[in-house]
């Protein structure tokens, strides 16, 4: 909550350097990286995700955690919440690599954003 | 003679009709002390003087200019709190200091055992300006509050923003929303894992 609020307020009063959490990154992708990023690769396929009727919100690149669960789900049901811990904890843990994710690239943008006007402040 | 035949609307029991619970024993019940119209006839007096078991000397109903006390004929009660009792006396009901039948005075629970006021005799004086100052104390702030973080501009106002970026996709589906497919427009992701 600490970390909210510090970056709520700073965001506030520096606005030129905060970056938009309602749109993607604006720099690009691979600037700075000497050897590149791997890309993010989903394995299911679009056709299998139908098939187990997810929503658009599921269909994340955590989509081939989540179909085994579901599976493992209506195998087990109601005692699912005991058999199928660790499908969940799988998913789960994706789930939450995927948001450090997005805290990184909100980070990434920050950076480049506090670089780009030092090298205005330097430039002009 | 005809006096015997008469029968008081009083007499007309309905109890076993429709009296459920504790209703079905005998008994003296708070209905009985209900209070009355305010009484006029001297009558009317010693009648409300022994429903309220007082005696009809002691009888003094308040005044109906007195709105926050007057309750028709409910009696003036003088003002003997729960901490002026005697505590070792036997009373019936030694938890609030009162017998069985006595007098239970209109200012009661001013003067009741719980009340913070050693003697009673603080009234509480709730002016009308306090009062509104206590109100407004709490309900100004919460308007600002919501003043303030209700402003949808992103940068304007206060807001509260987590330090995290949109979710990343394999497809767009905002653009593909509602009647395209999402697989016509893809969209390339990386990861921060370390390239081997």
């Amino acid at each position: 909550m600490g970390q909210k609020l510090s970056t709520s307020i700073e965001d506030r009063l520096s606005p030129e350097t905060s970056p938009r959490t309602d749109r993607p990154a604006t720099f690009d992708p691979l600037a700075g990286f000497e050897n590149g990023r791997p890309k993010r690769e989903m394995k299911v396929s679009w056709e299998e995700m139908d098939q187990y009727n997810l929503t658009i919100g599921q269909r994340d690149y955590c989509a081939h955690l989540l179909i085994p669960l579901i599976k493992c789900q209506s195998n087990y049901v109601p005692a699912a919440g005991h058999m199928c811990v660790d499908e969940r904890h799988a998913w789960d843990k994706c789930e939450y690599e995927d948001y450090i994710g997005r805290i990184k690239e909100y980070e990434r943008e920050k950076r480049l954003l506090l670089r780009k006007k030092r090298k205005e402040a330097i430039g002009a | 003679m005809s006096n015997l035949f008469r029968v008081s609307s009083r007499a007309i029991h309905t109890t076993p009709l429709v009296a459920r619970g504790p209703l079905t024993f005998e008994g003296w019940y708070p209905r009985d002390h209900k209070p009355g119209p305010y009484p006029t006839t001297e009558k009317e007096r010693r009648a409300a003087a022994i429903k309220y078991g007082l005696r009809p000397e002691d009888y003094r109903p308040i005044d109906p200019k007195d709105l926050n006390r007057h309750a028709g004929d409910y009696p003036e009660a003088e003002i003997v709190t729960f901490d002026h009792k005697d505590p070792y006396e036997n009373w019936t009901d030694h938890h609030h200091k009162r017998n069985w039948g006595e007098l239970v005075g209109i200012d009661m629970m001013s003067y009741r055992g719980d009340r913070i006021t050693f003697t009673g005799l603080d009234a509480e004086d709730y002016k009308p300006l306090r009062t509104i100052f206590v109100i407004l104390r709490v309900i100004v702030p919460m308007a600002l509050f919501t003043y303030w973080y209700s402003n949808s501009n992103p940068n304007g106002g206060l807001r509260w923003k987590n330090p995290v970026l949109p979710k990343q996709y394999p497809y767009d589906f905002y653009r593909a929303f509602p009647w395209n497919d999402p697989q016509k427009y893809p969209i390339v992701n990386y990861s921060f894992e370390p390239v081997d």
